[in-house]
């Protein structure tokens, strides 16, 4: 799978520095004499697997608020009205909370009226396929 | 970034939908979402989903359907561009069973079904009871397109009937499965057999001979019509360049549907009617009104026949035992000899042209539809239940998503991506009811 070989390669790039990040949290929850002797698994098991949501979440976050604050700058294809392709108003952006696989992320997401449609849309969308 | 005004994003959206299509309710689903992918999704939630999802792959199927049947029969008939037909191309029909209501005079919510204590049905809303009377029951069509492989032999590779078809104690078992089943006429709605037992049976015998093994699978289902349904099939069949196979089959029970469906869009295909099912009629008029060890050689000798594909035979001594009997009269009770009888010599007269199982071997085809009735059990594992309830729209949904993930290609994986790249970034309306 092609995708699946983007996101390996994506991440392997960032190998050594996510190492650097679990390193110092290790540091930081456990010290450098690591964890306690007779902490279960379990609990390590649950820490981890807490860091990694909000990681991911926080993560996501930043990419739906990055992209959001640079809505002026969207190419024209995420202007026009994706039902009658007329120009759209800009209106002001709604907060989105959205469950995803990292955890509920939440940003203000730019919002587009249509006069003509008289509907709203949101430019966040991709309109490939069209 | 392919997202839809819900509040989910699609990889959640996808995981909720599977969680609602696989397991035996919502409820269970919602337990599964948080125990295994650690998703608080209510059971309401999911259903909706689910709801959304199944009526968005009923259109595109829908679309499908009557892009195939606005093609001329020429290319109807035809292999579709970029497709290579399979060697050995086979479909069964068959039907399962579930529970549909009709609540649109009460709810505008579309759905659907509920669960209860299995020991205690739901209280009807307008107090009836539902279940209990069977009322509630309706047909569901399952299609199974197979692709399969198999060798030709030069003459039946396995002549002598397996031992498993002359075993006393195998035969009484099927025989009592078979009499708790519904009426012959509905015959879609039996219980399937044990595949596994089954194949294992050719294997066993003296003489070896291997049924076709499956290659690959795909699933069609609908509570439409047969008239529909029949489109919805070939439609399948003709994406996946069965018309152009080298071998075709089509594999039914006698339910008069089957054939009709058989006739109307699959009539270059061999027609073979299931060898369990004739040998539920040979069994039952063999030993009708006879002790059981003098009705027990004639049976032997008739499935024999049967198996050899000489239904000829079979049909001179029915007709000189329905002779002897007598007629049915009108009112002849079920259960007479003489009814059992003339069912048999109807059921196998019928069908007999469907009964050249020697030939069928020899051409290395499928004699059973075990592999259809054990696809009609993974639907009816989702769908069917005394605690199931289902409106139309929703059952369809649902029908739709189960046959999407029991098909081996998972047509699933390529909706999503569709999904994902069509998203406007409005927000859906319903079509109104």
């Amino acid at each position: 799978m092609a995708f699946a070989k983007t996101v390996e390669s994506t991440v392997a790039d960032l190998d050594t520095y996510i190492e650097g990040v679990a390193k110092n949290i290790a540091d930081r929850l456990w010290g450098a004499k690591g964890p306690a002797w007779g902490t279960k698994l379990t609990e390590l098991e649950e820490i981890a697997v807490a860091v990694r949501e909000s990681l991911s979440k926080k993560m996501l976050e930043q990419a739906a608020k990055r992209q959001a604050a640079t809505s002026d700058e969207r190419p024209e294809e995420f202007r026009d009205c994706p039902q009658c392709g007329g120009v759209t108003r800009t209106g002001e952006p709604e907060p989105r909370i959205v469950t995803t696989r990292g955890g509920e992320i939440e940003w203000q997401e730019p919002k587009e009226h249509c006069p003509r449609c008289r509907r709203a849309f949101f430019p966040s969308v991709q309109r490939i396929g069209d | 970034m392919g997202i839809d005004r819900s509040g989910y994003s699609q990889a959640v959206k996808a995981k909720i939908v599977y969680a609602g299509s696989n397991n035996t309710s919502y409820e269970q689903a919602e337990a599964d979402l948080i125990n295994l992918a650690e998703l608080k999704v209510g059971d309401k939630q999911i259903r909706r989903v689910c709801k959304e999802i199944g009526d968005e792959r009923r259109a595109e199927r829908d679309a499908e359907v009557a892009a195939y049947q606005a093609m001329p029969l020429a290319e109807r008939k035809a292999v579709p561009a970029g497709v290579t037909a399979p060697k050995l191309a086979v479909v069964g029909v068959d039907g399962g069973r579930l529970q549909i209501i009709d609540r649109s005079a009460k709810t505008s919510d579309a759905v659907i079904e509920e669960t209860a204590p299995a020991d205690k049905p739901p209280a009807a809303e307008d107090g009836e009871e539902r279940e209990d009377n069977g009322r509630h029951w309706r047909e569901d069509k399952i299609g199974l397109l197979m692709t399969m492989s198999s060798e030709v032999s030069a003459v039946d590779p396995c002549p002598e009937i397996p031992e498993t078809f002359v075993n006393p104690l195998r035969i009484l078992k099927l025989a009592r499965e078979l009499k708790k089943r519904v009426p012959a006429k509905e015959e879609a709605a039996k219980a399937p057999p044990d595949l596994e037992a089954e194949q294992q049976a050719y294997t066993e015998n003296a003489t070896k001979w291997e049924p076709p093994e499956v290659l690959e699978k795909r699933l069609v289902a609908t509570r439409r019509p047969w008239e529909s349904f029949g489109p919805m099939v070939a439609a399948a069949a003709w994406l996946w360049g069965f018309f152009g196979a080298e071998r075709r089959a089509f594999l039914g029970d006698g339910a008069d549907n089957n054939w009709t469906l058989w006739r109307n869009h699959f009539s270059s295909f061999v027609p073979i009617l299931d060898f369990i099912h004739a040998l539920s009629y040979v069994f039952a008029a063999a030993t009708t009104g006879r002790p059981f060890a003098e009705g027990w050689k004639i049976y032997v000798r008739w499935i024999t026949w049967v198996w050899q594909g000489r239904v000829a035979d079979v049909l001179v001594e029915l007709e000189a035992r329905q002779s002897e009997l007598g007629l049915p009269t009108e009112d002849e009770p079920a259960g007479s000899p003489r009814r059992i009888v003339a069912q048999a010599l109807g059921y196998l007269r019928n069908n007999s042209e469907r009964m050249k199982y020697a030939e069928y071997r020899q051409q290395g085809l499928p004699i059973t539809t075990s592999y259809v009735e054990s696809a009609v059990k993974q639907f009816n594992y989702r769908v069917k239940g005394t605690e199931k309830f289902w409106d139309e729209e929703g059952a369809e949904e649902m029908l739709q998503l189960r046959a999407d993930y029991l098909s081996h290609n998972q047509p699933l994986a390529e909706f999503w991506k569709r999904r994902e790249s069509r998203e406007s970034g409005q927000n859906r309306y319903r079509k109104a009811a």
